[in-house]
């Protein structure tokens, strides 16, 4: 296509009217002329007057919270998508290879040894062998576990009446993010949240639900490697109920009440 | 990853310490950033940057649905989608292109346009009436041209617009407003398909001359 003829087509073309051929055409030959590309964020200046030039309103709140809803929940379908194959591959690989040893070092042994050691080797295999087995059924239980947990994710981020709240970051945790989700059903939410540190071994994140003052403990979570981590919460009261929600740090195991330092916080 | 045993019931946990304010951390403002900034943030997944990016623009978005579908809740619809598709398409915004509202317009309009072509072919409707101009008496419920041309709130494009000829203008028109295309737009006016190119290239070509300075004025003021 030449330049006079994308020039004739470019304001056509913003207005959505050329049909895919044409539209087409016009798109591969602006990719080469910086020319036409000029004269295209001209002519966008044009269609923008004409988006501005009608009776201006604002949308209703709910506009704004579905996005956002949408936006976490593609957040964490990108976060959780592979992670599945990738925890089985990890525990998938790791118990072939030492299947495929134990397995190996049997028939050596077998063919060195005596018929005296052959019969203690065999006892010893046999053991091993049960041991291989109890931890592919617990490979297959976690991967089932996983599996559901993700389901329960996706299903309450998803729901097209789901109440959303936001989660602020406090100093200790400038980058992190946080959302509350509250199933139309009312009785669990889902609290999700993003680039939080990565804890030592002997601490974990727990989620409090504070009213008048007072912290109500409803569990604690820990995040992966990329600071994902999300809990959910039984109800047995509604959440309206609650003045906010605070995530702080406390040691393995929990603690009675709020003691470490907060990084996600919110009002309910 | 969640969760301990027992964790169900809500346990008050007896004297606490009062649940105290410790601050809030602070970056720069996203509503301070322009909308280039914003954009940048928003591929890098920054959901705050939408957020200002949103509350800048949605108001303009919206009126635009609304304008064009006569349907508040399908504008909703569309305002979102719209906002969305820059929360995934971010990343592939070119800056030579154009201006971040151009864009974001375009997405917009394309967007409404998908609605009132769906629309069309649920309802199967066969737009027989013509097209009355603007100097002319005529219903303007159901014309998108004209429906426009006496909503448009600012002047210079509408000053601009009345430098046309009537039959320019009018293409134009249902081309933005009514999301026609060539082909439904000749069909609409009994027309040739050449005519009607031609009638738009022209209306097109006139109102950037017009509209440049005006255009530019707009330009430099945008965030």
């Amino acid at each position: 296509m030449k330049c006079e003829q994308a020039e004739e087509q470019l304001s056509p073309f913003l207005l959505g009217v050329l049909d895919p051929e044409e539209s087409s055409g016009v798109d591969r030959h602006i990719e080469t002329c910086p020319g036409c590309a000029s004269r295209l964020a001209q002519s966008g200046d044009l269609m923008s007057e004409f988006a501005l030039s009608v009776p201006q309103l604002e949308p209703p709140a709910a506009v704004k919270l579905q996005l956002l809803s949408r936006v976490e929940g593609d957040l964490v379908r990108d976060l959780t998508a592979g992670a599945i194959p990738r925890l089985f591959r990890r525990l998938g690989r790791g118990v072939a290879l030492r299947a495929g040893f134990a397995i190996a070092s049997t028939l050596v042994l077998a063919l060195v040894l005596g018929a005296v050691w052959f019969n203690g080797r065999l006892s010893e295999v046999a053991q091993e062998n049960q041991a291989l087995a109890l931890q592919m059924e617990t490979a297959a239980q976690s991967e089932q576990n996983v599996k559901e947990m993700l389901r329960r994710v996706a299903s309450i981020a998803s729901e097209p009446d789901v109440t959303v709240k936001r989660l602020s970051a406090t100093q200790s945790s400038p980058k992190s993010r946080g959302m509350i989700y509250l199933s139309a059903r009312g009785g669990t939410a889902l609290l999700t949240a993003l680039d939080l540190p990565v804890l030592a071994a002997n601490e974990v994140y727990q989620v409090w639900l504070v009213k008048d003052g007072q912290g109500f403990d409803t569990g604690v979570f820990t995040v992966d490697s990329s600071g994902y981590g999300h809990h959910f919460i039984d109800l047995t009261a509604p959440l309206a109920e609650f003045d906010a929600v605070v995530i702080t740090v406390e040691q393995a195991g929990g603690s009675p009440g709020p003691t470490g330092r907060s990084v996600l916080k919110g009002d309910l | 990853m969640s969760g301990r045993p027992g964790h169900e019931k809500l346990n008050p946990s007896g004297e606490l310490p009062a649940y105290v304010d410790i601050g809030e951390p602070r970056r720069a403002d996203p509503a301070s950033l322009s909308d280039q900034e914003l954009l940048r943030l928003i591929a890098l997944e920054e959901r705050e940057a939408l957020e200002a990016l949103y509350d800048r623009w949605s108001g303009a978005v919206y009126s635009l649905a609304t304008h064009m579908l006569r349907d508040p809740g399908a504008a909703e619809e569309v305002t979102q989608d719209t906002f969305f598709r820059v929360w995934r398409r971010a990343s592939s915004y070119r800056p030579e292109r154009g201006k971040v509202t151009a864009w974001l317009f375009s997405i917009a309009h394309h967007r409404v346009i998908d609605e009132v072509r769906r629309r069309k072919r649920r309802e199967q409707t066969q737009v027989s009436q013509d097209v009355e101009l603007i100097d002319q008496p005529a219903d303007d419920s159901t014309d998108p041209a004209r429906y426009a041309i006496l909503q448009m709130n600012r002047g210079e494009l509408k000053d601009a617009l009345f430098h046309l000829r009537p039959e320019q203008r009018e293409v134009v028109l249902l081309a933005y407003y009514g999301g026609l295309t060539h082909s439904e737009i000749a069909q609409r006016l009994d027309k040739p398909l050449g005519t009607v190119k031609t009638r738009m290239r022209l209306a097109l070509k006139k109102l950037r001359g017009i509209m440049g300075p005006q255009a530019q004025e707009w330009a430099d003021n945008e965030v």
